[in-house]
């Protein structure tokens, strides 16, 4: 690894007015620093993006146990109080149907949290699969798969979702697999254009004459150079999924009531703008939280994987 | 030049007519609209067999059958298609053809002078953020434009389209139409002219302020890599001074990955031009598709899916001419 002689230098460097009869055992001791804790150690020494990791933790606690905050449920309509203001007994008001806003927004967050997460981390690893493969077999392999490619990215996505969704009942579950489905393919092509300048070296056509078989050498040589551009595009394709989601919703083709999410509540949210401010507002507010601490994040990522980037501090430990 | 754009309008239309049959055989198979029907009439008919045969009879005629075989559905749906070029009909019996045609114009006003826009401004404004990296200029734009990336777009409409009620409320007028594309019953070339401006006011501004975000911000990405480039410092050190430098050598090269990635904006655009149609009430292809899709026309969704892809080798076809317009090195 590139990093174990610069380390190995530096951990050298420090001890010069040590005694040098230690100097055999501090250099026994020493360990260079693996990739893997090189990259965690710069990504939490990044002050912004700890925050992030914070501020989503947050968040993902209060999708999963936010319910437990208020004794209403999300399905349960208060008639007493209807599209009332934040007050003792509704901490966020509720909603023009009467019910709770808690209830409903922790509802909702851990709908959109779990779609974004699902599509966020598995389009990315199914783009770089298919991007490495088409990169490295070439061929008729790489024709064919251009050709679905252009044309999955030529069906206008809202129609295509909107055709498999309509009708359905609108689950989360489902539509965060059908986003999987059918959103890999921009990224990937992405993926086969930069693995292109890969599958021509040295080390890739060493491992080929040695006979080891395709997928492996995909796998073991190929993806790795590339997964830092993945992990970027994971944590923008989480917040890519998150607003996708709302924009579905929106237009009546993604969640429906029974089930909740942000977007339905923005997109039940319409017509109150000016009237129940609360119901537009705290959906929002609380998408904005999530786009906000994964842009920090994938801040602090970027210049963690950055073999170039200051901005973490030196590669010392 | 022209054998090349053949060969690749070619390569699009097996592409379109490969996209179209496969929306065709979802819409078939996942639709049903006579489910839909019967729920909207539940009420009318006291027993629902009666009135679920009604629908089914009704659709037979439409030829809209559900319980047709989805393959002879599409032999007999492709073949009115090609030797008549009828598009077939909606549930309610209406014409596809006559119902898009109406459509499209409405659409196409309501796009075309926000595409334009977003393109100018987009472009300019990512070629003025690059030349001044990291300063205020710079910094504010591109932050703009971030934060207009993560607003969902229905929120962002929205927010406008309240702004310009709140302005309405405030200056005690009616001075721009928030929903609609025309008033009823507006006489005279001036009032018809100012009353469809009162109307594009608001969608336009929405569309082209939450719009160019992508463009300034890969237009000034382009820019960037190309000001540091060793081209661009053999010509400053020739003289030029830096805006020259720019000018003259980066800005022109900066132009091929923007014009290449126009194909790729159309269908962001089609996107955004169903929220502005959903958010301001226009009855345009976008609503209306939306609509075909609530009301499981299947029809009308193909269609729509013919025109997006339609719209979509558009934008490719023109990104490739204008890629062989500003880059030297393709030779067509």
């Amino acid at each position: 690894m590139s990093m174990t002689p610069l380390s190995a230098a530096q951990g050298a460097a420090v001890p010069t007015d040590v005694d040098p009869e230690l100097e055999p055992v501090r250099a026994a001791d020493f360990r260079p620093l693996g990739k893997k804790r090189l990259i965690l150690q710069r990504f939490l020494r990044n002050r912004p993006a700890l925050l992030g990791m914070v501020l989503l933790a947050a968040l993902g606690l209060f999708a999963l146990f936010g319910h437990l905050l208020t004794p209403w449920h999300y399905t349960e309509q208060d008639f007493l109080s209807l599209g009332a203001p934040p007050s003792a007994e509704h901490r966020l008001g509720t909603n023009s149907a009467g019910v709770d806003m808690v209830a409903l927004l922790a509802q909702g967050a851990r709908t959109s949290l779990m779609i974004g997460m699902v599509v966020g981390i598995a389009t990315p690893v199914i783009s770089l699969v298919i991007g490495c493969a088409m990169a490295y077999l070439g061929g008729w392999v790489d024709r064919a798969w251009m050709w679905v490619i252009e044309s999955l990215i030529m069906f206008p996505q809202i129609i295509l979702l909107g055709i498999i969704m309509s009708g359905r009942g609108g689950g989360p579950v489902l539509l965060a697999l059908i986003m999987v489905m059918f959103g890999w393919m921009t990224s990937a092509r992405l993926v086969r254009g930069m693995a292109g300048s890969f599958v021509d070296r040295d080390f890739v056509r060493a491992a080929r004459f040695m006979g080891v078989r395709p997928m492996t050498i995909i796998r073991r040589h190929v993806a790795p150079n590339l997964a830092s551009l993945a992990i970027i595009n994971a944590t923008t394709s989480i917040w890519g999924a998150i607003l996708a989601e709302i924009s579905l919703s929106f237009l009546g083709i993604g969640i429906t009531i029974p089930e909740t999410s942000l977007g339905l509540m923005i997109s039940q949210a319409r017509s109150y703008l000016f009237s129940q401010p609360w119901m537009f507002w705290t959906p929002v507010l609380t998408f904005m939280l999530i786009v906000g601490g994964l842009a920090l994040i994938n801040d602090g990522l970027r210049d963690a994987l950055d073999p170039e980037s200051t901005a973490g501090g030196k590669a010392t430990s | 030049m022209l054998k090349f754009l053949g060969l690749r309008a070619i390569r699009y239309a097996v592409m379109i007519f490969g996209v179209t049959t496969l929306s065709y055989l979802m819409a078939v198979s996942f639709f049903d609209p006579a489910l839909q029907m019967v729920e909207a009439s539940s009420g009318a008919e006291i027993d629902p067999e009666i009135s679920y045969q009604r629908v089914q009879e009704t659709l037979a005629r439409l030829k809209l059958d559900p319980d047709q075989n989805a393959l002879e559905r599409y032999g007999v749906w492709i073949r009115d298609v090609v030797t008549a070029w009828d598009w077939g009909r909606t549930p309610n019996g209406g014409r596809v053809n006559d119902e898009f045609g109406t459509r499209l114009w409405i659409s196409t006003q309501l796009t075309l002078a926000a595409t334009v826009l977003t393109f100018v401004i987009g472009v300019a404004l990512g070629v003025f953020s690059a030349a001044r990296q990291y300063r205020l200029g710079d910094r504010l734009t591109t932050g703009y434009s971030y934060l207009t990336m993560v607003l969902p777009t229905p929120v962002a409409f929205l927010l406008v389209q309240r702004l310009a009620i709140w302005f309405n409320e405030a200056t005690g007028t009616t001075t721009f139409y928030v929903a609609g594309f025309r008033s009823v019953g507006v006489d005279g070339f001036w009032n018809q002219a100012l009353d469809m401006a009162a109307h594009y006011a608001v969608p336009t501004f929405a569309m082209t302020v939450f719009g160019w975000a992508g463009m300034q911000i890969s237009q000034r990405q382009y820019l960037l890599d190309f000001v540091n480039s060793d081209f661009v410092r053999t010509a400053r050190a020739t003289g030029l001074t830096r805006n020259q430098a720019i000018l003259r050598h980066a800005l022109r090269v900066s132009f091929i990955p923007t014009a290449q990635s126009l194909a790729y904006t159309i269908p962001a655009l089609f996107t955004g031009t169903v929220f502005a149609e959903v958010v301001f009430n226009w009855d345009g292809l976008g609503s209306w598709s939306m609509r075909a899709l609530i009301s499981q026309d299947v029809n009308a969704t193909v269609a729509m899916t013919a025109y997006g892809c339609v719209i979509f080798a558009i934008g490719a076809l023109l990104a490739d001419v204008f890629t062989s317009i500003v880059d030297p090195r393709v030779r067509l």
